[in-house]
């Protein structure tokens, strides 16, 4: 089922993993001077003060000849990415769902609901400007969607995911076998597992527990179920909403999940955080991981991720990160000092979210409680 | 779906894609040179492997081309390549930013012209 890459298809991908460093490293520096150097000081001067908000920031930088070149750029880059994945997949998708329509059912399994109506926050857009989306199933068996997924988002991550696509998974096991050394969970669940790269490394940490993924996407979830069954590990697959799931009150120890909620809504984010709830057995625990709240960043750093909503089909994501999410966690149930957010920044110490002073951190955020 | 139909994988997003010059033609022109620089890139590796098989054969089938991969160091060589050629490509991004952070402006280069014409 692996596709088939051309050499031109791989000097292709190379290119444009090469070609986003650049765009990061010249384009955006090159912005971030602009910025700096001239419209930051120009508003000073011209108001009396500096700026207060991205808002104003991004009107004046719309203006800029330098800004609009590296836009236009880095949006075709984007395209161009999804492009090296999806011409070449164009050719080969026939034999590669045969292949997996192959797969059996040995160690896993997968359900697929065709009446599960999709919300419309995860369609709308074709979020990160991925061909088709996350929930097009173009025929019975498509696997498309999850193909053209776990390519183009390892490319996405510039190869960061690593070369199983499951960093953000396994930065969740490393927290939870360091934070809990002696939890066994034995019921687990990843919410919006898409391919279920990140759900594999759960298998691994906790080979005795039964792993359950969920997702909208027929066709991610068809590709993830054989990919998984050909890495010869046990993933229950079925196509479910987050908001509202058809498992039992309090069926599972541990929840996770990777990088959803920006994707979501916000009316759908504080349900999959009450569904969470309803879901875990007393004392089990839930880690949802996701990118952090624009008040860790400086107004720069928010001009420019703010810039993905607008350029990237990323509806919810400046939204999501203006929400208060202490607020949010308390009217899902979850009473004083049973849940938090904690920032797990790459390659340093943990840091908790009462000490969260030093801007612009990256690393992975994570909403932790225990029921 | 029937044996005969073909599968299209989709190849464009829905949802609105953003312009961002005052003249769309000049996101439409970023956007054909980043592609174009993309098949460049990729005519050019072709080429590097049509050399590194024959520097190593003399003589080779267009198969191998295809199984050809890339030692470590010609694959770290090949990424520098590549850096090189986004770098000469949008060396004109270069040279902004270097202006700014140097502080160059239009009248800061009329100030070296008539400062140079003072005797």
């Amino acid at each position: 089922m692996t596709p088939d890459w051309s050499h031109d298809d791989k000097s292709r991908q190379a290119f444009q993993r090469s070609l986003r460093e650049c765009v990061i490293r010249d384009l955006s520096n090159g912005s971030r001077l602009v910025f700096e150097n001239q419209v930051s000081p120009k508003f000073e001067k011209e108001n009396g003060r500096p700026f207060q908000n991205r808002q104003e920031i991004k009107a004046e930088m719309r203006k800029e000849p330098f800004y609009q070149a590296h836009l236009s750029i880095q949006r075709a880059a984007q395209e161009l990415m999804w492009a090296s994945v999806t011409y070449s997949l164009d050719r080969q998708i026939d034999g590669m769902m045969a292949k997996a329509k192959q797969s059996s059912d040995t160690l896993g399994s997968l359900t697929i609901n065709p009446d599960m109506p999709i919300p419309k926050y995860i369609d709308s857009l074709d979020i990160h400007c991925m061909p088709g989306g996350y929930t097009t199933d173009l025929c019975d068996g498509d696997i498309s969607a999850g193909a053209i997924y776990d390519k183009g988002s390892y490319m996405y991550g510039s190869g960061r995911g690593g070369p199983y696509g499951d960093r953000s998974g396994q930065s969740i096991v490393n927290y939870l076998k360091r934070e809990h050394p002696d939890f066994a969970p034995k019921r687990i669940l990843d919410m919006g597992c898409a391919t279920g790269n990140n759900t594999v490394p759960f298998c691994d940490a906790y080979p005795d527990a039964d792993v359950h993924g969920i997702e909208l996407g027929a066709a991610l979830l068809r590709y993830g179920h054989a990919r998984t069954e050909s890495l010869g590990k046990a993933i229950h697959f079925s196509q479910q909403n987050a908001e509202q799931t058809n498992f039992e009150d309090e069926s599972f120890d541990l929840i996770v999940s990777c990088i959803i909620f920006h994707e979501t809504s916000r009316k759908a984010l504080p349900r999959i955080i009450a569904e969470t709830r309803r879901l875990l057995k007393p004392g089990g625990l839930m880690v949802h991981l996701e990118a952090g709240q624009f008040e860790n960043f400086d107004l720069w750093r928010q001009t420019v991720f703010d810039a993905e909503t607008y350029n990237n089909n990323e509806p919810f994501w400046s939204t999501y990160r203006d929400m208060d999410l202490e607020a949010v966690i308390a009217e899902a149930g979850w009473s004083d000092g049973t849940a938090h957010l904690h920032l797990e920044p790459f390659g340093h110490a943990p840091v908790t979210s009462s000490n969260k002073s030093q801007k612009n951190m990256l690393g992975f955020w994570f909403m932790v409680g225990q029921k | 779906m029937t044996e005969t139909t073909k599968v299209r994988v989709p190849q464009t997003a829905k949802g609105h894609r953003p312009t961002f010059f005052e003249d769309p033609t000049n996101d439409r022109i970023m956007a054909m040179m980043t592609s174009m620089i993309t098949e460049m890139w990729v005519m050019r590796e072709r080429l590097d492997t049509v050399e590194a098989l024959a520097a190593k054969k003399g003589v080779f089938l267009e198969e191998e081309i295809e199984q050809f991969e890339p030692d470590p160091d010609r694959a770290e060589e090949r990424e520098r390549m590549r850096q090189e050629l986004l770098s000469r490509v949008f060396y004109v991004f270069q040279e902004e930013a270097e202006d700014i952070a140097r502080g160059d402006t239009p009248e800061s280069y009329e100030d070296a012209i008539n400062t140079s014409a003072d005797r």
